[in-house]
């Protein structure tokens, strides 16, 4: 049976924040559960304060849990510092060491450990080599550029073979297409390397980009753990489908229940979504989230069809896509997204027009959570 | 269409209060190699015999040695210690920061006339006698600000995280200090060190009340002058004491501005 | 936590050091100033007797207000000398200014007796201003111009200071932005008035800062006097060092002390309050 590659059991983090004026306790993780996967890219994903970074310096070995435990391939691990654990961090700000030129600064953890000089060289080449650095041995850092210091980085915490390795928002400094591109390289060097990542952002589209499986977290606590089609499908609660993508949030009174299948009254309409066993009951006023792409819109038909009526109150042109702001008579918003293709000229919806709104069934789902009144 | 160019009075100001500060060193240096026992115009005549009679004046070496010797002591003391605390000061924010610095900082405003005879109390109820090391003793008091100054400003230009990026790589907190910080700080170290040197080198309040029946260089400078016709050799030995200090210092800036020119990411 | 033991280890070493040689005498002198004498029988006994001599000789009050006088006569000057300076190189010297600032300092970099003994040698008696006086005939006989006096002992000390209050100015007149000057200018304000309503204020923290610098560790200052005073020029720290090298009066000289402190604690303690005022004023 293999160990997993983490796991965190109860583990809860309480630090004091200190300020000119108090200390004040901060609750950062709450009593986690998390195992993961030897071999995967494994995100942490969730806005700032969430507990994320927290979780990272957890497994690293910079923080103590206050209560709880840590293993890092099945050895107990939490009181370890980190210097003696299996895993290595590759640094928001990099943090290489600015008076030691590339090949030290990826060597150093193995001049630590002593390895043999012939052997560190050889060692280092093959890691330089890795992130496509190969030239770059004598550079100082202050000479490269931000996108390949965050390679030497990478390659500093790879040369020493960790079980673990820990990226804390890596590519957060670099620019839009810089990034891009370097989400597609860590992937592959994960991918070929084969040890676990475990990487933490808040950016989820680079969350979907690369991960193998996500973990959302806010507020300390994890709210939905899976692969990134299953979150982006089938959020399990409000947070994670606002925080996932983009989605509509439809409120109404859920009127039945039957094989799976709720229907919704809005206003004096009806729609219907999947809705699951733990929904809440009949008669109660629940959310159902529909992504902006699945909403099928037409010109108003006649009344008393399927579908929520309404009339488009703004336009937005983006390249691939035309948003459109759908103002239902109910008085909520609904944003559609249509695709550009060439020749579909048959849907030309103007500003002001009544329109339609629907969607099928199995594309909408209604939270499990009922909303507060 | 060239302009006349007249200087304006902030020039004519600034030349005057430079010539004013520079005129007292100026004329020292000048006076010393003056074949006169007295600082009257005009010159009589170059000579370098006050220079010579210092190295027959035993007392004034005596002076000079226990003076370089103390310096060295307290600026080294002074130093270790100051980083210490602007390495604490700097990477943690922990309880007992605040009381720290403003009680490493406190010996910058206090008078050192209440420095010197609080000393005094302390080390004669606990038995120990006045001696030139006594007085090198409150130097690094007075010196512990200023080495915590020049250490932290240089630690402030560089990531706070270097020394966990060590760690996480395998290296103990100690490996962590001796392997990056200290390299990173050494500059500041070096500027540190000859500040402190020349603070101690000359240094009177202090000392005068410590050293007991030793001399430091200052005291004896001060004993001096009541001596008219020691006069030239000891204008001759300002001469000499003052270029050094100016020297020393001179390097010691340059290391700190070098210092300052930090890679900050 | 690791973090909590690494950083008492850092502070403990020079934590300890100040706490034995710094705070630990203050202390003792503390309990000195209650004693009658400092070593044989009077040694134990706890009196109040010196603070009540030392309340009541006027005069002791009397020297410590003067020398409060002095002092801030001095920071006063000095700030309004070094501020033309400061200014001049800030906004007149271009390029150069950090150089020029640097070469203002140098003199401070030698020994501040030496400097001293020489500005003695200058203005005494037998020295270069009276022989070049009575060489050209402007006065009969040598005097010991300016020396030996209370006045001496002021323009010695600014002498000494102005360099050191430039540095804090110059600092906080390179932070003003230009751009605040260039909007003043475009809202019609005459260079004059535009000093006046943003460039000082904005400077106040420099200033004040600078004043801070000269005046509180001119409090305690007794060697210049000493060396310049004369009988007109003691100033307070004179009598404290008096009480423990020549009277040999230990307690008082701690009462005295103390009360040097307490008027330093209280300068301080209003001079920090004066800053996040000066703030208020920059904006």
């Amino acid at each position: 049976m293999t160990d997993f590659a983490v796991e965190l059991r109860n583990a809860t983090k309480i630090y004091a924040s200190r300020n000119r004026r108090s200390t004040e306790e901060v609750n950062a993780v709450k009593e986690m559960n998390l195992t993961i996967p030897p071999g995967t890219f494994f995100t942490l994903l969730g806005p700032s304060g969430c507990g994320k970074t927290t979780t990272l310096r957890l497994i690293a070995g910079f923080e103590t849990p206050t209560s709880g435990e840590v293993f890092i391939q099945g050895r107990a691990m939490t009181n370890v510092p980190p210097n003696k654990r299996p895993v290595n961090t590759v640094f928001q700000n990099y943090a290489l060491f600015p008076h030691m030129n590339v090949a030290r600064n990826v060597a150093f953890g193995l001049s630590v450990r002593r390895v043999p000089k012939a052997e560190q060289e050889r060692q280092v080449q093959d890691a330089l080599a890795l992130v496509l650095l190969s030239e770059m041995g004598r550079r100082m850092p202050t000479q490269l550029s931000g996108g390949q210091q965050q390679r030497v980085a990478l390659a500093r915490a790879l040369v020493n073979q960790p079980a673990v390795l820990l990226l804390d928002e890596p590519l957060g400094a670099l620019d839009l297409k810089l990034r891009k591109a370097m989400q597609l390289e860590l992937k592959h060097i994960q991918q070929k390397v084969g040890i676990t990542f475990i990487y933490v952002t808040h950016d989820q589209e680079e969350a979907l980009t690369m991960s193998d499986f996500i973990a959302v977290m806010n507020k300390g606590v994890i709210q939905q753990l899976g692969a990134p089609a299953d979150l982006y499908k089938k959020p399990a609660n409000r947070f994670v489908a606002d925080f996932i993508g983009e989605s509509n949030f439809i409120q109404g009174t859920l009127q039945s229940v039957n094989g799976g299948r709720g229907v919704l009254q809005v206003g004096s309409q009806l729609v219907s979504a999947v809705a699951e066993k733990e929904c809440p009951s009949a008669g109660s006023l629940v959310t159902a989230i529909i992504r902006p792409e699945k909403v099928v819109m037409t010109p108003a038909a006649a009344p008393g069809g399927e579908g929520l009526s309404g009339t488009v109150t703004d336009i937005v042109y983006i390249g691939t896509d035309t948003r459109y702001l759908v103002t239902l008579v109910s008085g909520q918003h609904v944003v559609v997204r249509v695709q550009n293709c060439s020749g579909a000229s048959a849907q030309e919806i103007a500003r002001g027009q009544p329109v339609s709104i629907g969607w099928a069934a199995e594309d909408a789902q209604i939270l499990n959570e009922p909303e507060a009144v | 269409m060239p302009k006349l160019k007249l200087p304006s009075a902030g020039a004519i100001y600034f030349i005057f209060v430079c010539a004013i500060l520079f005129a007292p060193i100026v004329l020292l240096v000048v006076f010393s190699f003056n074949n006169a026992t007295s600082l009257v115009f005009p010159l009589k005549g170059f000579t370098l015999k006050w220079y010579q009679s210092l190295g027959q004046n035993s007392e004034l070496l005596e002076a000079v040695r226990t003076s370089v010797l103390i310096g060295l002591g307290s600026s080294l003391l002074a130093t270790v210690l100051g980083s210490m605390g602007a390495i604490a000061i700097v990477r943690y924010n922990l309880p007992g920061r605040g009381v720290f610095l403003a009680v490493a900082a406190m010996p910058l405003v206090i008078p050192y006339v209440i420095l010197g005879v609080s000393l005094l109390i302390l080390l004669n109820e606990a038995g120990i006698p006045l001696s030139a090391f006594a007085a090198g003793l409150g130097h690094v008091i007075i010196s512990i600000p200023y080495a915590m100054l020049i250490v932290a400003s240089r630690l402030v230009g560089f990531p706070n995280n270097l020394e966990e990026a060590a760690m996480d790589l395998g290296a103990t907190y100690w490996q962590a200090l001796t392997r990056i910080t200290i390299p990173i700080i050494s500059p500041a170290l070096l500027a540190s060190f000859l500040l402190c040197f020349t603070i101690s080198f000359d240094e009177y309040a202090i000392a005068s009340f410590l050293v007991g029946t030793d001399t430091t260089l200052p005291v004896y400078l001060f004993s001096q002058l009541r001596f008219p016709t020691r006069l030239p050799m000891v204008i001759a030995l300002a001469a000499i004491v003052m270029t050094l200090t100016m020297t020393v210092m001179f390097f010691a800036e340059w290391l700190r501005r070098l210092g300052q020119t930090s890679t900050r990411k | 936590m690791e973090n909590r033991s690494r950083f008492l280890q850092l502070i403990g070493p020079p934590g300890v050091y100040l706490f034995l040689l710094f705070l630990l005498p203050l202390g003792m002198m503390t309990l000195y100033s209650f004693r009658s004498g400092i070593s044989g029988p009077a040694h134990d006994i706890f009196t109040l007797n010196n603070y009540v001599k030392f309340l009541e000789n006027s005069s002791f009050q009397r020297l410590l207000w003067r020398s409060a006088g002095i002092s801030f006569t001095i920071a006063i000057i000095s700030v309004v000398l070094a501020y033309p300076l400061a200014y001049y190189l800030v906004f007149k010297a271009g390029q150069s200014k950090t150089a020029l600032m640097t070469l203002i300092i140098v003199p401070t970099w030698t020994s501040y007796l030496l400097r001293i003994f020489s500005w003695k040698l200058i203005l005494g008696s037998t020295g270069l201003l009276n022989s070049i006086l009575l060489s050209v005939g402007v006065i009969a006989q040598a005097s010991p111009i300016l020396i030996y006096s209370r006045s001496a002992v002021i323009v010695t000390l600014i002498y000494v200071w102005v360099p050191f209050v430039a540095l804090p100015i110059f600092a906080s007149l390179e932070r003003i932005d230009r751009n605040l000057l260039e909007a003043a200018a475009d809202l019609g304000c005459p260079p004059w008035q535009a000093f006046m309503r943003v460039t000082l204020p904005l400077s106040l923290p420099g200033m004040l800062a600078g004043f801070f610098f000269a005046f509180i560790p001119t409090l305690g200052e007794f060697v210049t006097p000493l060396l310049v005073g004369g009988a007109q020029g003691s100033m307070y720290g004179n009598l404290i060092q008096d009480q423990f090298m020549r009277a040999l009066n230990w307690p008082m000289g701690s009462v005295m002390s103390l009360a040097m402190l307490v008027e330093v604690l209280i300068f301080m303690f209003i001079l920090t309050r004066l800053g996040p005022l000066t703030d208020l004023l920059g904006y």
